[in-house]
């Protein structure tokens, strides 16, 4: 029985493969449609990646903590000791004002001797952290960074909060673009994986005729539609996967510089094997979905 | 039916009971037993058996209107009347392309109106049909055509092979096992259908016309298979025009006229 079964199934997805050769154009169009779909996600997929990667290199961040004056003993120190202790931060160093003033001086060079009018140093003390590159999560990082703004011995900050603000919003929207474009284009590729099935299952309706005659289950005469839609999805995500590593080899040396100028990631990442997977896998349940959607439209 | 005899003998115990009691003549209630089960067997091997069908299409026109009829293995029957009579729609009742509009079809020891549609292609694997217009898949060679109704079935690759060359041997088209249907006389066409309705040893082979299209000598052939079919078991139910074959085969008639059997 276990055999016979195998034997059937071995049948129907040679069928299917026999199908799709025979389909032609129309199954070529939606090879297409399922490609360019998957192609977004792709690109979605390595947008993420390495803005992400941007993300990871977060520990490059210095966040100066510009600490408020007239604090009492002790409690600059204890604040160095409670950042040291959190798992966030990779390091930390303090900076007194006459350290500051110092090294502003050095800045200056040769126009140092303008700081020798004043007659009180106006720089604050500071905590110089680098924040720890396993901190993936703009949001996580931006809410860590709003959490120490709001201790009682900051002033301020500077550097960071911006910086992860911009590439938090640009991660957002880059992902909310392509989430939807990626999801309408699915919808529509489903449609045209339908439409591409219905057009073979009218082409042979006598064929199929004489399979029922015969006695060929309902199921039996579907499966290699079934196989079909579900070959037509993978050689659409395979075809995405291409184009996605030719648009790589083509694009990464010019955009390099300009990643490396915004996001100080110096090489970019082509897509994992487990994106890679995931996306053949993608296009295989929308070729199949497709065909369901056929069977469902034909049975109504 | 199959469940029917159990009461049907109990209430043959019944009435002999009441009739003659339990010391009641022997020999006569041996008898009696006896007709009752020559009549139960025929009944219950009978391949096909119709009980007052009737078929009304959707227009309100009635095609067929109370037929009864029973054929039994190892028959061969004749279904014969002018064109629009019911013969098509009687034959697409039997293989369920068609449910009755009243009345009982059973196939087989099966009621046609209590199989799911789901569950009709079980039906169809015992019966095999053979058309007018033969309905062969064009995209596929004779010998495939033929091996699909095995492949259905999920035979082995080598009891496939050997299947299909026997039954295109049995209508003498071996030689031609790989060549396209298109590429064939109407007549192999119509030898190629009959192969690949026998492959499966089906119990009822339903023939609607199947001589229509050919010639008078290749019509004789046909029928020679069907006669050659017949003799290894299966009953076959033929519709056809041609009188002359009917006359010369002496078999059975059934006689349909606007939807009625005239003569039986």
């Amino acid at each position: 029985m276990f055999i016979s079964r195998l034997r059937q199934l071995s049948y129907l997805l040679r069928q299917g493969g026999q199908d799709l050769k025979t389909a032609g154009i129309s199954a070529g169009i939606a090879i297409m449609s399922i490609a360019c779909s998957l192609l977004l996600l792709c690109l979605y997929f390595m947008a993420f990646s390495n803005l992400s990667k941007a993300l990871n290199s977060a520990g490059n961040i210095t966040v100066v903590l510009y600490l408020r004056e007239n604090l009492k003993v002790g409690q600059a120190s204890s604040l160095q000791q409670m950042l040291a202790d959190c798992s966030k931060v990779s390091s930390i160093r303090f900076v007194s004002k006459a350290e500051a003033l110092e090294e502003f001086r050095k800045t200056l060079g040769t126009d140092a001797s303008l700081l020798d009018g004043l007659d009180t140093n106006p720089l604050p003390a500071s905590l110089e952290l680098s924040l720890n590159p396993s901190m993936e999560k703009p949001d996580q990082l931006k809410l860590f960074l709003q959490h120490l703004a709001r201790r009682p011995e900051v002033e301020s900050i500077q550097g960071g909060v911006e910086w992860v603000q911009r590439l938090s919003n640009l991660l957002s929207a880059v992902r909310l673009v392509l989430f939807l474009l990626g999801a309408v284009l699915a919808v529509i590729s489903l449609f045209i994986t339908a439409s591409t099935i219905h057009l073979t299952v009218d082409r042979r309706q006598d064929e199929i005729a004489v399979m029922r005659l015969v006695g060929a289950s309902n199921w039996y005469i579907r499966l290699p539609f079934l196989f079909e839609g579900m070959l037509e999805g993978v050689l659409g995500g395979c075809l995405a996967v291409v184009i996605s590593a030719v648009l790589y080899h083509v694009f990464c040396w010019k955009l390099s510089p300009l990643l490396k100028l915004i996001f100080g990631i110096s090489t970019m990442n082509f897509l994992g094997m487990d994106k890679m997977i995931l996306v053949l896998l993608l296009g295989f349940f929308v070729g199949g979905l497709g065909a369901m959607v056929s069977f469902s439209y034909r049975a109504a | 039916m199959v469940t029917s005899a159990p009461l049907c003998l109990c209430g043959f115990f019944v009435l002999s009971f009441f009739e003659h009691g339990i010391c009641g003549p022997p020999l006569k209630r041996h008898s009696m037993m006896e007709s009752l089960s020559v009549s139960l067997s025929s009944h219950l091997s009978a391949i096909v058996q119709m009980f007052h069908v009737h078929k009304t299409f959707d227009c309100n026109c009635s095609a067929l209107a109370g037929i009864n009829l029973q054929i039994d293995p190892g028959e061969i029957v004749f279904l014969v009347g002018p064109s629009g009579a019911g013969k098509t729609t009687l034959m697409r009742l039997i293989f369920r392309e068609e449910r009755v509009s009243s009345g009982q079809i059973i196939v087989h020891g099966k009621n046609l109106n209590k199989i799911k549609d789901s569950q009709i292609y079980l039906l169809r694997r015992k019966i095999g049909v053979v058309f007018q217009d033969f309905k062969l898949i064009h995209s596929k060679t004779v010998f495939e055509n033929v091996a699909y109704v095995l492949q259905v079935l999920g035979k082995s690759k080598s009891e496939i092979e050997k299947r299909v060359r026997n039954s295109l041997k049995r209508v003498g088209l071996e030689h031609k096992m790989d060549q396209y249907p298109r590429r064939l006389s109407g007549g192999e066409q119509q030898r190629v259908s009959i192969a690949r309705a026998v492959v499966n040893d089906p119990v009822l082979l339903l023939a609607d016309e199947p001589t229509g299209n050919l010639d008078a000598e290749m019509a004789q052939d046909i029928m020679g298979l069907f006669v050659d079919i017949n003799i290894q078991g299966t009953a076959v139910l033929m519709a056809t025009h041609n009188m002359r074959i009917v006359e010369e085969m002496k078999k059975r008639v059934i006689y349909l006229r606007e939807g009625k059997i005239v003569h039986l």
